[in-house]
C-alpha cells in the first residue's frame, strides 16, 4: 500500500525533464584566420594585434575598452607575407574588426589601423561578423596594405594604448 | 447649480445629526466563548461600522433612529447578518456568538469598485491572496505571491495579467499598482520596484482584471493590484522574522561557477503601539541574497512607518513612510545556454544603487451614515545610478492627490466622484530633464434595481500634459452589472476602456548600452484599449466556482523597434487582440484541507503583423493545496505557463540563444507549525530543479530551501 502511494512521487520526482540543458556540442567562441600584409614595412614595429568591438563607427569604443568589452589576439609576429591569428569573443555581434599596430613607443599614443575586415569593395565599412553560440568562426581574412591605410578611427591610438595596459595589468 | 445641491446634501446631513442612537457589544466565539479581535462590524446600507478590539468589544455612535441590518464578518468566521432597531437617544447593546467556518470565507474587495464589497458581489474578475498565505510561503517579494494568481504571469519583473504587457524592458507597466490606494509606479520608467513593498505587513493584495481607467486613469489598462497594508493595531505588540535560505548546486555540472553554495538571509523586527488615539506601526526590515547567478547579488533595507489617528470615531488620518536602501548587482542575459548562470563578459561587475521612497497622508471623514469623503497627498521619490562609464543616473519625484466621495442618497443609488492630480519631475542621463503632470475628475452610480440585479456605471476623464508637448484628453466609460441567480450563483458583465500615457523613458530616451543606440520619440501617443467580459460565480459552502470568458482589444501599443537608421526607437505599431476563458475553483472536502486550481487560456493576437503575440504564453494552470490541521500546516503549489512562441528580434540580436526557451513546470512545497505566538515556516521552492526561462536569456530561481521563524510578544 505504502509503495503504491509512494509510486507516483516518485515517477514525478524522476520521470519529468529538467527544461533547459546546456548544449552537447560545444566550443569556445571566438574567430580567427589570417592577416596578409602588403606594401612595405615600417622600420619600428613595437606590437601588433588584431582586435574586435562591439559596435561601428567608433564613437563609443572608448567606454567599451575602459569596460573591457573589446577583445584582442596575442601579438602578432611581423615583418611576414601572412600570420594565423586567433581572438576568443563572445558569441553575437561584433561590428569592427580591426589589425592594430604601435609603431613607436608610447602605449597610449603610438598606434594606427593597418587592416579592416572588410569584405565588400565599394565602400570603407567594415563587414560586421556574428559569432554563433559554441561556435569558433574561421576564415575572417584581413588584408593589410603599408601604401594604402584604411582610415584611421577617432582617438584610435589612444583607445588601442589603454586596451593593451589594461591587459598587461591584469596579466600581473 | 449641481455643486450647490451637492453642498446642500452635505449640510443637511451634518446638522441633522441629532437624537442619534447607538450600537455597543461584544463579540464572541460560539464553540470557545473567547473574544474575537479584529470582526468588522458594518451597518448595511450606510457608512457606519467598527471593528472589534482585543477584548472582542466594539461602539458604534451617532446612528439615526431606525431599523438597521447588522453584518459582522472576519476571517475565519462565518458571516453573520441581523436586524437590530436603533433608538433615539439610548445605547443598544447586543453580545453576538460567530461560528468558526469549515470553509473559506469570501474576503472583502475595495479596488474593483473602490469601495468595499464582498467577492462575490465584484462584478469584474478580481482575485485576493491574504496575508496568512504569503507568510507561509514565505515571499520575499509581491512578484513571487503574484506567479500563483490565476490569470497573472510574471515575466521576470513585468506583470501580465491576462497577457497584458509582454514585455518591455522594464519601460512603462500596463498594470498599475497602487500601495494602499496611492499609485506606485516610478516618475521616470513608469514601472514597478517590488522589493520596496514590504511583504510582511500585507493585508491583501488585491487583483482586478481588464481595463481599469474609468477608475484609475493611465496604466490600468490591463488591470489594477492594490496592495493594502494591515491595520495598525490598537495594543502594543512586537514582532520578528528571521529566514535563512540557500540555493541548490545547478542541476548541470556545466552552469556551476561559484566554488560554495549561495545563501540568502534576512529578517524584519515591527513594533506596534498605541495611545489613546493614535496607533503606530514601525518595520525594519534588512534582506541580502549572494544570488544563484554570477553577478546578481543584492543588499536591501526597507523600513515602514504607519500612523494613524482618529480625531474622533467618524475622522482619522493614516500616514505612511515607506523607504527602501537598495545596492544590487545586475544580471541583464547569461553569457550563453552553455554558460546560462554567468553574464556576458562586458556585464561583469555592472552594479546598480536606488533610493526609493513612498509618503503620503490620507484623511477619511465620515460625515453622515450615508456620506463621506477621503483626502489623500503623496509623494514618490525614486533616486538610482549605475556604474557604467559614462554612470547613468536618474532621480523622479512624483506628486499624487486624490480627492473621493462617497454618497448613498437612497438604498438604490451608491456614488461615487473624485478629482485626482499628478506632477512628476524627472532629472536624468537617459532622459533629460522632464516634468509631466495630469489632472482627472471621474464619477460612478451603483444602481441596485432589486435584491438580484445591480448595475455600475461610470466615466473618468483624464487631460495630461507630457513635457513641452500638447495636452491629450482620455474618456474612458464603464458598465458593469451582476445579477444574482439565487443565493449561490450569479452572472455578471462589464466592459471599460483603459488608457496608458507614454513614460518619459518610451518618450526621451537617449542612450547607448549592450551595443544597442535608444533614440527619443517625443510624438508617442497613448496606448489605448476596450475590455469585455461576461462571467458567472458559484459560491457553496465547500466549493466555489469563476467562470469567465474575455475580450480585449488594443491600439498604439508602444513597442521598441529599429529605425532606418539603424537605431531603436519606441513607436505606436501595434494592434492586438487577446480573447480566452478562464475558470478558478477552490475546494475545501473537509475543514483541514483546502484545494484550488486556476486555468486561463488566452489567444493573443498581433493583428499588424497577422501573428501570435510576442512573450504571451496561451495557457496558465495553477494549482495548490494547503492542509492545515491542529498547529501544523503544510502546502503545496503548481504552476504550469505554455512557452510563448514569439520575442522580437532585438533580442535576438542582443542576447546568445534567445531561442532557448520552454514551458514552465514548477512545484514548490511548505511546511510548519503556527502556534500562537511562534511560527516556524520551511520551504522548498522549484522542488524539481526545473530549468526554465520567464525572459530570454535569464534563468528563473533553481531549487532552494529555507527556514523561516517568526515571533510575537
Amino acid at each position: 500500500m505504502r509503495v503504491k502511494f509512494l509510486l507516483p512521487l516518485f515517477l514525478l520526482f524522476y520521470s519529468c525533464d529538467h527544461g533547459l540543458k546546456p548544449p552537447e556540442q560545444y566550443e569556445e567562441p571566438g574567430f580567427g584566420g589570417t592577416v596578409y600584409f602588403k606594401g612595405t614595412w615600417p622600420d619600428s614595429v613595437y606590437d601588433l594585434r588584431v582586435v574586435a568591438f562591439r559596435n561601428y563607427p567608433p564613437q563609443n569604443i572608448i567606454s567599451e575598452v575602459i569596460e573591457g568589452k573589446a577583445k584582442f589576439s596575442q601579438s602578432l609576429p611581423v615583418k611576414v607575407d601572412s600570420v594565423k591569428y586567433e581572438v576568443s569573443a563572445d558569441t553575437g555581434k561584433w561590428e569592427y574588426v580591426v589589425v592594430a599596430l604601435q609603431y613607436g613607443s608610447n602605449i597610449f599614443s603610438d598606434w594606427k589601423a593597418i587592416g579592416v575586415y572588410d569584405t565588400t569593395q565599394n565602400d570603407t565599412i567594415p563587414t560586421p561578423i556574428y559569432i554563433p553560440f559554441g561556435k569558433f568562426l574561421r576564415g575572417i581574412n584581413i588584408t593589410c596594405d603599408f601604401n594604402n591605410p584604411p582610415p584611421q578611427p577617432f582617438k584610435f591610438s589612444e583607445i588601442i594604448g589603454l586596451l593593451i595596459t589594461k591587459q598587461n595589468e591584469s596579466s600581473k | 447649480m449641481k455643486i450647490f445641491i451637492f453642498l446642500f446634501l452635505i449640510t443637511s446631513h451634518i446638522f441633522c445629526q441629532q437624537q442619534k442612537g447607538a450600537l455597543t457589544g461584544t463579540v464572541i466565539d460560539a464553540e470557545t466563548k473567547q473574544p474575537i479581535f479584529g470582526v468588522n462590524i458594518i451597518i448595511e446600507n450606510t457608512f457606519l461600522g467598527a471593528a472589534t478590539n482585543p477584548s472582542g468589544k466594539f461602539l458604534i455612535r451617532n446612528i439615526p433612529p431606525g431599523k438597521y441590518m447588522i453584518k459582522l464578518s472576519a476571517i475565519g468566521y462565518e458571516i453573520q447578518k441581523f436586524e437590530v432597531e436603533i433608538l433615539p437617544m439610548q445605547e443598544t447593546n447586543i453580545t453576538v456568538e460567530l461560528k468558526p467556518t469549515t470553509y473559506t470565507v469570501e474576503p472583502v474587495v475595495v479596488t474593483a469598485t473602490r469601495r468595499e464589497q464582498i467577492l462575490s458581489e465584484i462584478p469584474v474578475s478580481t482575485h485576493v491572496v491574504e496575508s496568512q498565505l504569503i507568510s507561509h510561503r514565505n515571499n520575499l517579494q509581491i512578484d513571487d505571491i503574484l506567479r500563483y494568481v490565476p490569470g497573472v504571469n510574471m515575466i521576470q519583473y513585468q506583470v501580465n495579467i491576462r497577457g497584458s504587457s509582454g514585455y518591455s524592458r522594464g519601460t512603462g507597466s500596463r498594470v498599475l499598482l497602487l500601495f494602499d490606494g496611492m499609485p506606485f509606479l516610478t516618475g521616470d520608467a513608469g514601472e514597478i520596484i517590488w522589493e520596496a513593498i514590504p511583504v510582511w505587513q500585507i493585508d491583501r493584495i488585491e487583483i482586478v482584471k481588464g481595463a481599469g481607467s474609468a477608475l484609475y486613469g493611465s496604466n490600468a489598462i490591463g488591470g489594477v493590484i492594490n496592495v493594502i497594508t494591515k491595520e495598525t493595531m490598537p495594543k502594543r505588540a512586537f514582532r520578528f522574522r528571521t529566514y535563512f535560505g540557500m540555493y541548490d548546486k545547478p542541476y548541470y555540472p556545466e552552469w556551476n561557477w561559484s566554488q560554495r553554495n549561495r545563501f540568502y538571509y534576512g529578517g524584519f523586527a515591527s513594533l506596534n503601539f498605541s495611545t489613546n488615539n493614535t496607533s503606530s506601526l514601525i518595520h525594519i526590515q534588512r534582506s541580502i541574497d549572494e544570488g544563484y547567478k554570477q553577478n546578481q547579488n543584492y543588499h536591501r533595507w526597507n523600513l515602514f512607518t504607519k500612523l494613524k489617528y482618529n480625531f474622533s470615531p467618524f475622522s482619522n488620518l493614516n500616514f505612511i513612510f515607506n523607504y527602501l536602501r537598495q545596492k544590487n548587482e545586475t544580471f541583464f542575459y547569461w553569457k550563453n545556454l552553455r554558460n546560462a548562470l554567468r553574464p556576458r563578459d562586458e556585464d561583469v561587475g555592472a552594479m546598480v544603487n536606488s533610493e526609493r521612497f513612498i509618503t503620503f497622508a490620507q484623511y477619511k471623514r465620515i460625515l453622515s451614515a450615508r456620506l463621506f469623503y477621503i483626502a489623500r497627498l503623496g509623494f514618490f521619490r525614486n533616486k538610482w545610478n549605475d556604474n557604467a562609464t559614462p554612470q547613468n543616473r536618474s532621480t523622479a519625484g512624483f506628486i499624487n492627490s486624490e480627492a473621493q466621495v462617497n454618497y448613498q442618497p437612497d438604498d438604490k443609488n451608491y456614488l461615487i466622484a473624485g478629482i485626482d492630480l499628478t506632477y512628476n519631475n524627472v532629472k536624468s542621463s537617459l532622459f533629460g530633464k522632464r516634468n509631466s503632470h495630469s489632472i482627472a475628475i471621474y464619477f460612478q452610480d451603483e444602481i441596485k434595481f432589486s435584491e438580484n440585479l445591480s448595475i455600475s456605471v461610470g466615466v473618468r476623464n483624464d487631460l495630461y500634459k507630457l513635457d513641452s508637448l500638447k495636452y491629450t484628453g482620455q474618456i474612458n466609460p464603464k458598465f458593469s452589472a451582476i445579477y444574482k441567480i439565487n443565493r449561490s450563483l450569479n452572472i455578471r458583465t462589464s466592459v471599460g476602456t483603459g488608457f496608458r500615457a507614454p513614460a518619459i523613458s518610451e518618450a526621451f530616451t537617449s542612450t547607448t548600452a549592450a551595443g544597442v543606440t535608444v533614440k527619443p520619440n517625443p510624438s508617442l501617443k497613448p496606448e489605448r484599449a476596450i475590455s469585455f467580459e461576461v462571467g458567472s460565480r458559484l459560491t457553496l459552502p465547500y466549493i466555489a466556482i469563476d467562470l469567465s470568458t474575455f475580450w480585449n482589444h488594443y491600439w498604439n501599443l508602444i513597442e521598441p523597434v529599429f529605425d532606418i537608421d539603424g537605431k531603436i526607437i519606441f513607436k505606436n505599431v501595434t494592434e492586438a487582440r487577446i480573447q480566452g476563458a478562464e475558470v478558478g475553483v477552490n475546494f475545501s472536502a473537509v475543514s483541514f484541507i483546502n484545494f484550488s486550481l486556476g486555468y486561463t487560456y488566452l489567444f493573443p493576437w498581433d493583428l499588424s503583423e497577422d501573428a501570435i503575440l510576442k512573450y504571451r504564453p496561451k495557457h496558465i494552470f495553477y494549482a495548490n493545496t494547503n492542509v492545515n490541521y491542529k498547529f501544523l500546516f503544510a502546502g503545496l503549489d503548481f504552476r504550469f505557463i505554455s512557452k510563448y512562441e514569439r520575442i522580437d528580434q532585438l533580442l535576438k540580436v542582443i542576447v546568445p540563444d534567445a531561442e532557448e526557451r520552454v514551458p514552465v513546470y514548477v512545484v514548490d512545497a511548505r511546511f510548519g507549525i503556527e502556534l500562537k505566538k511562534l511560527k516556524v515556516f520551511a520551504n522548498v521552492n522549484n522542488i524539481l530543479q526545473y530549468n526554465y526561462v520567464e525572459i530570454v536569456g535569464n534563468l528563473a530561481p533553481i531549487r532552494n530551501f529555507n527556514l523561516s521563524i517568526e515571533y510575537e510578544i
